[in-house]
């Protein structure tokens, strides 16, 4: 018996002309896909089952963390009328203390994020003194300050807010983008170890990297300052400051500004909204996201991406990720050694 | 399934563990040139990364798509780890399936490397099987393969007759858009070359 195969699909007949013949061919040609070892599937699914079980237990406290929080939100809607009652009556306003002062909100929730000893959702408020903890594995977040700084906490790590540009970094890691704050607008991050100041960047701060008793600061984009005492120290995009708990050394070295030392960052990145956007603005938005220089193969490439757009959602992919959306949409891609190259599909 | 999955049905998890876990498994093994213990981290690690983050899932894209972009992320991570760059890996992937059309459009090879470019061509037709939502998958290798008479489709799939033999249809018609697509990935080299569109005999 005679069989075809090919690997060009215009010689697949047309069903609606001529047939399945060439569907048939193709598929008895190949025979039966491959079957999974049976202890590999066994493995697999028995691991899946037990992460799926995890999240449906966590989705169901979500959801009833949810209907609490309507409960509130109407509770704290009554005391908010009392309130401005108080307010309003100029013999009640004298006994009324001001409202806490809201400095940031929640982008993003991974895994187990408490404020204050409570589950935080997305789109909470939060106030100054708000004590941030995330979980020990497979957790973080991403806050927006008031002052337009993104800040992305790590697993196990513990801030507090102190102000809309400012708060501390107790345990784990932080990761400040000041890209959206306002001009001129700095973030300072207090440690133990000292003062972290930004002068428009993007950089992490961590205790305990590499061993319990140090700070790293590593800078992505832009410059930071790190002071401790009267003595400063500054550290320029793709540089590492580390310094020591016990020694006044503060040693300077190189860093990448992407790969595997940031995944975590990307794991917390709030999606950028695509729907409508450039396709230029969002290959910007992954390439600042992902540390790699943005390159067109070809200009009329670059032309086209400032003109077409972009529609749907990438919400829950990280930036990397996200890039599955070109296909079919006349951009290919190339994610290669600090370099994301836009080429021709 | 996926919000049934996250309202904790587990008939809705069996479902999604015995149509997207084969699959997946097959799409690693492919890139990692079978290793096996790697090959289940890597699907491991997927899984859990997808899991985690199904309440955020909205269908935009295919629910294997979704996987599969994972899951090429994950290949690349572990490849990054070990000191290869990613877009030597994607590229080299891509360099082959190219080499093997190419080839067989030319027909001037035989033997051995024939059978292999062969096989090649029939992990095409496996990938584009896998891209498939599940039933067409299946429909279509029960009819082909199995020559299950339709009624019978019908049956394991709780449908009429008349709904199968539309199933049928747009499985067929989907196969055709997906093995395109793939054929259409390995880029101009292979759609422009004259020979790509001659077929190819083989005894069997």
């Amino acid at each position: 018996m005679s069989k075809h195969f090919s690997a060009d699909p215009s010689s697949i007949p047309d069903a609606r002309d001529s047939g399945e013949v060439g569907i048939r061919d193709l598929i008895q040609g190949a025979g039966p896909r491959p079957a999974v070892p049976s202890e590999d599937l066994a493995r697999i699914r028995s691991f899946a089952k037990e992460q799926w079980r995890e999240m449906a237990r966590t989705a169901r406290e979500r959801s009833r963390f949810g209907r609490n929080t309507t409960l509130l939100a109407l509770a704290a809607s009554v005391l908010l009328a009392v309130a401005l009652g108080w307010w309003l009556m100029p013999e009640w306003a004298e006994w009324g203390g001001p409202a806490p002062e809201l400095v940031a909100s929640v982008e993003l929730v991974r895994g187990q994020v408490l404020v204050d000893d409570s589950r935080v959702a997305p789109g909470s408020g939060l106030s100054a003194a708000a004590v941030l903890e995330t979980g020990r594995e497979a957790s973080g977040t991403a806050l927006r300050l008031i002052g337009g700084h993104s800040v992305r906490l790590d697993k196990d790590t513990r801030v507090r807010l102190t102000s809309d540009s400012s708060f501390e970094l107790e345990r784990g890691a932080v990761y400040v983008d000041s890209f959206l704050a306002a001009d001129g607008a700095g973030v300072e991050v207090s440690t133990s170890y000292g003062l972290v100041k930004d002068i428009g960047t993007q950089f992490e701060v961590r205790i305990g990297g590499r061993a319990s008793t140090e700070l790293t600061v590593r800078v992505r984009e832009g410059e930071v300052v790190f002071e401790r005492g009267d003595v400063t120290h500054a550290a320029k995009a793709g540089e590492e400051l580390t310094l020591r708990r016990d020694s006044e050394v503060v040693e300077t070295a190189p860093i990448e500004r992407h790969g595997a030392a940031w995944d975590w960052v990307a794991r917390v990145t709030p999606p950028m909204e695509i729907e409508g956007a450039p396709i230029a603005s969002y290959l910007e938005w992954v390439s600042r996201e992902t540390g790699r220089e943005l390159r067109y193969s070809e200009e009329a490439l670059a032309k086209s991406a400032a003109t077409e757009t972009l529609s749907g959602s990438i919400e829950g992919f990280t930036p990397e990720e996200s890039l599955s959306i070109l296909a079919g949409s006349g951009f290919g891609y190339q994610v290669d050694t600090g370099l994301l190259l836009i080429k021709k599909p | 399934m996926v919000r049934q999955m996250i309202a904790g049905d587990e008939a809705a998890f069996e479902r999604f563990s015995d149509d997207y876990i084969p699959p997946l498994y097959r799409f690693a093994t492919q890139r990692l040139q079978g290793d096996r213990e790697l090959v289940r981290d890597v699907v491991q690690s997927t899984l859990c990364q997808v899991i985690e983050k199904l309440v955020s899932f909205r269908g935009e894209a295919a629910l294997m798509t979704w996987l599969c972009a994972v899951c090429r992320n994950e290949i690349a991570g572990h490849f990054r780890r070990s000191k290869k760059r990613a877009g030597e890996v994607e590229f080299r992937e891509d360099e082959d399936l190219i080499g093997v059309s190419i080839a067989l459009g030319d027909g001037g090879i035989d033997g051995p490397e024939r059978a292999a470019l062969r096989s090649e061509v029939h992990e095409l037709v496996h990938d584009a099987l896998d891209a498939l939502p599940p039933h067409y998958g299946k429909a279509l290798e029960w009819k082909y393969l199995d020559n299950v008479p339709v009624k019978e489709i019908a049956q394991r799939l709780g449908m009429g007759s008349k709904a199968a033999e539309s199933l049928l249809t747009r499985a067929r018609e989907a196969f055709r858009k997906a093995y395109a697509n793939l054929v259409n990935h390995m880029g101009p080299a292979l759609r422009d070359t004259p020979a790509a569109s001659q077929r190819m005999e083989t005894a069997s």
